[in-house]
């Protein structure tokens, strides 16, 4: 249905649903980075005939305070007041009876401001004052600087290992500021009900979405309702709270439904991926083996610490999981900056600190004149193998590797001049210590409805879910509908992300067909004196050479009329433990491997791709061409974040100088090099059918095989991301020979 | 907001409209504000992106940067308007190749793969893909994308399936094709088999 509703275009995205008794919003923002607000002045705006009303923080306050939001801190203002901490974070907020005369309004409302010194980079943030006076209720210990939060995983001794090492490797990896690009922007509708209020909105997480609007509205959490709308894509850009809150406390403060949606320029300053700085010193024997790691990366987290607390921390604990590594020393730290917030991204700060571990294990092969391919398979650990404080490995990562190694011909000569081949290994952990509740009604027709909180953001989760729920009890699809993310309709589910949905969600449902089961089978000893085994599938109740349909036994029940559902509930909690990071070993690991084919024209620095092929540990593949596409999309974006995105910060005003979706370059078409894809299936997941979540893998490792094919061909080493022409050129000029 | 008001006729998705907005909305607005034809998607209003690509005389056009005052009595076919039978061969191609993941872009992509179909019957993957290059989608990678235009190109009239009732004409697109984008989007019974 999902697929014919997209090429239809009777899909209802947020900013697609009307109500003619809305009122429109729009934000006034102030355009520098920093600065201090001396005066708003709205009185022309207000007059604006159209205009309803002009609210700055002031007017919002709710218990003497400012609202804040955000799902770790409530460090947010839903408007800034005093300071503006970011590009673009608003001061003020026009309702208005139309979107045009919202517009007007926001052009009509005058704002004096002072620009302050923004802290802009890594030096900055550790040599400036903090840009935040206090830090509300987070867990961490904060030292009252621009350090959101750091840590740190020792062992061994790293000092001792790189005294003897016969190979060190050392290099500073940079990754820019990006965006997530999601075609459809931000926007959410607030409407007041009952004693509260209720958001529709394109978010992944609408439980999440609804414990912090009740919290930034001191309401409980049943007076907030929120119905998640299909997202127009996200890639963690919609996870957490970014327009709602205002929404939500307009709606309730004018007792109308209020709509507030963002342009793309808008959406630019909203989410953003952090940018990183990653110093790796690696040692390694004569043989390959790795002696020791050790890492100091810095995430630029931008203003607010909306879900940075995590990506941070996990960045740092999975940094080298994917070998055997008894030797490290991994710091990790999360600095506030004068830039947009930043928030979840495909990939959770992995991609940052894998383009830095897998490219120091590519010039560990180079300068060693080993197979980069043979190197990793020294390291890598084996399936089953333990990891300290972790779950043990769950997969063949040593067969994903020469898999993909084998496809593209790793072992072959590149046939050209200025070719050059790369392959690279990408793992992410997932979220641990979550639950997922589902519920499950079979209807005496055969006919099931499966009630979830699992978004739908193309990631093709609701078809992969009642795939799953019709082969349980033995229907097919068309017969399965799939209610979904309105926190009125489902049972509780912690998030969709971290590629969860179909272990968590898909197990809960089996938990949940279980239970159908179950009654089925009580009923048929209870009132059709069926003996063991009993079985069921669909339907119906087998018993030796006794079959008999659900319908029947439901007369049996002599409530036919009334009752002609089973209803079966089954929830899914993946391990907590409070003493791990982050409170819990990972229900499953997501790995990849990446390889590259490509050509460099010296003469442009340009990168023509040949071939790529994407390796993926699915556990088992539930709905075959999605894997396939959501990889082919993930590598596509991972192509565009290591070869051309990134924002750009103008020197002089520290301005964004191409937040636009015409200047902000992602991949065409045009642009498209062929994919092979490739999925391990060893039914060794804890998802049904031996599954694994895929869905973020994609974009993991495409950039350290790009580079490392870039030196394959050029002999230039890069760690600067992205890849562009003019980086690549100037790096090739600067050889001494020009090799 | 000193927006003078224009009166302007569109015919879009086969029916006559008479409108009255001001003189400087885009078709864009009036499509989704005034007609509430929210099939049609935006990103960047900028001309970039391609998702609120629609036709114009049955040819692809950004939607967002066009007046829709400047289209008097031309001929508008959104997403909502496409039931002719390429159009469903091209949309049930998009569904079987799986070439839509969020669904976001989809409607520009089906409608700029529906102009570049018109006007090219038989394109090579490479003219595929420059057709389609001014539309972006951030999910798919774009492969499944050109495998189903490809294919809803291979399943045209002119294989002389049997009861399409083509001329086999490679050429040009034939008139007969383009009356059946006309038809009022009201009509059932649209030539799907």
């Amino acid at each position: 249905m999902t697929s014919l509703n997209h090429v239809t275009g009777r899909t209802r995205y947020v900013a697609d649903l009307r109500n003619h008794r809305c009122l429109h919003a729009k934000f006034v923002r102030l355009a520098t980075p920093r600065a201090q607000i001396v005066e708003i002045d709205r009185s022309e705006a207000v007059e604006t005939p159209g205009v309803v009303a002009v609210f700055t923080a002031n007017d919002l306050v709710i218990d003497g305070q400012v609202p804040t939001f955000g799902p770790l801190v409530a460090d947010q203002p839903v408007l800034a007041h005093g300071e503006t901490k970011y590009e673009g974070e608003p001061v003020a907020i026009v309702v208005a009876t139309s979107e045009r005369v919202a517009h007007e309004g926001v052009r009509r409302v005058r704002v004096r401001s002072t620009p302050l010194d923004p802290v802009m980079t890594r030096d900055d943030a550790l040599t400036s004052p903090p840009i935040h006076s206090i830090r509300p209720e987070s867990k961490l210990e904060w030292a009252g600087t621009n350090i959101m939060g750091e840590w740190q995983f020792i062992g061994g001794d790293v000092s001792a290992a790189a005294a003897k090492a016969p190979v060190i490797i050392e290099n500073t990896y940079t990754v820019p500021f990006a965006h997530h690009f999601a075609m459809e922007l931000y926007g959410a509708i607030a409407f007041p009900e009952g004693d509260g209020v209720a958001v529709v909105t394109a978010t992944q997480h609408p439980f999440i979405m609804q414990r912090i609007i009740a919290a930034t509205l001191g309401l409980p959490q049943e007076a907030v309702r929120i119905q998640a709308t299909e997202l127009g894509g996200s890639f963690g850009s919609k996870g957490y709270p970014k327009v709602e809150p205002a929404a939500a406390l307009l709606a309730l403060r004018l007792g109308v439904p209020v709509r507030i949606m963002l342009t793309a320029e808008e959406s630019f300053l909203t989410g953003q991926r952090e940018a990183a700085q990653v110093y790796m010193r690696s040692g390694f024997d004569a043989t390959g083996q790795i002696l020791f790691h050790e890492v100091q990366a810095d995430f630029l987290v931008g203003a607010y610490t909306d879900i940075s607390e995590r990506v941070v921390c996990k960045a740092g604990l999975h940094a080298l999981t994917p070998y055997r590594t008894n030797t490290f020393n991994v710091f990790v730290r999360g600095l506030f900056t004068n830039t947009p917030p930043t928030t979840a991204f495909r990939g959770f700060g992995a991609p940052h600190v894998i383009f830095a571990l897998e490219s120091q294990m590519n010039q560990a092969a180079d300068q060693l004149h080993l197979d980069p391919v043979d190197l990793r398979l020294r390291n890598l650990r084996d399936k089953g193998e333990s990891v300290p404080g972790e779950s043990s490995v769950d997969g063949d990562w040593k067969a994903l590797l020469t898999s993909v190694a084998d496809v593209i011909g790793m072992d072959t000569a590149n046939a050209g001049r200025d070719e050059g081949r790369g392959i690279a290994l990408g793992l992410k952990s997932c979220i641990p210590a979550t639950t997922s509740t589902a519920r499950v009604l079979l209807s005496n027709e055969g006919k099931v409805t499966a009630f979830v909180g699992t978004t739908e953001m193309g990631q093709g989760i609701h078809a992969t879910l009642a795939k799953i729920v019709a082969d349980s009890l033995g229907v097919t699809t068309a017969d399965v509908t799939v209610v979904a993310a309105d926190t009125a309709d489902v049972p509780f589910d912690a998030l969709t992300a971290s590629s969860r949905s179909t272990v968590h969600m898909g197990n809960a449902l089996l938990a949940a067909c279980d239970h159908i089961r179950e009654q089925m089978k009580s009923f048929a000893w209870s009132e059709q004196g069926m003996r063991h085994p009993i079985e069921v599938s669909g339907t119906t109740v087998k018993c030796g050479h006794e079959t008999i349909a659900l319908s029947t036994l439901m007369e049996s029940r002599g409530d036919a009329a009334e009752r002609h559902v089973l209803a079966g509930e089954g929830t899914f909690c993946a391990a907590e433990d409070p003493e791990h990071p982050m409170n819990g070993p990972t229900p499953f690991y997501e790995v990849v491997v990446t390889a590259v084919r490509l050509r460099v024209d010296r003469e442009t620095g340009m990168i023509s791709i040949q071939k790529i092929v994407h390796g993926t540990d699915a556990g088992q593949v539930l709905n075959p061409r999605r894997a396939t596409g959501l990889d082919d999309g993930g590598v596509v974006m991972g192509l565009g974040l290591a070869m051309s995105e990134q924002l750009l910060l103008d020197e002089g005003t520290q301005k964004f100088m191409n937040g636009s979706s015409l200047d902000y370059r992602i991949p065409t078409v045009a642009e498209i090099p062929p994919i092979t894809s490739v999925f391990i299936e060893n039914r060794d997941g804890p998802g049904p059918h031996g599954s694994k979540g895929i869905a973020e893998g994609g974009i993991l490792a495409v950039a350290p095989a790009l580079s490392a094919a870039v030196t394959d061909a050029t002999g230039v080493v890069i760690t600067r991301l992205p890849l562009t022409p003019e980086t690549i050129w100037s790096a090739l000029a600067n050889l001494p020979d020009g090799k | 907001m000193d927006d003078a008001i224009a009166q302007y006729r569109l015919r879009v998705n086969g029916v006559t409209r008479d409108l009255s907005t001001d003189a400087s909305a885009t078709l864009l607005e009036v499509l989704r504000r005034d007609l509430e034809l929210t099939g049609t998607k935006y990103n960047c209003e900028q001309g970039e992106c391609g998702a609120c690509t629609v036709l114009v005389d049955r040819t692809a056009v950004n939607s967002c940067i066009v007046l829709a005052v400047s289209l008097d009595d031309r001929e508008i076919v959104t997403i909502e308007g496409l039931r002719n039978e390429l159009g469903v061969d091209l949309q049930d191609a998009f569904i079987e190749f799986d070439a839509a993941q969020c669904g976001y872009c989809t409607p520009g992509m089906v409608m700029a793969s529906r102009a570049l179909l018109e006007r090219n019957p038989k394109p090579s993957q490479a003219e595929i893909r420059s057709g389609l290059e001014g539309n972006y989608c951030r999910c798919t990678g774009y492969a499944f994308i050109v495998e189903a235009v490809a294919e809803a190109a291979s399943r045209q009239p002119q294989d002389n399936r049997p009861g399409t009732g083509d001329t086999g004409d490679h050429a040009a697109p034939s008139r007969q094709r383009g009356d059946k984008v006309e038809a009022p989007a009201d009509h059932e019974g649209d030539g799907r088999p």
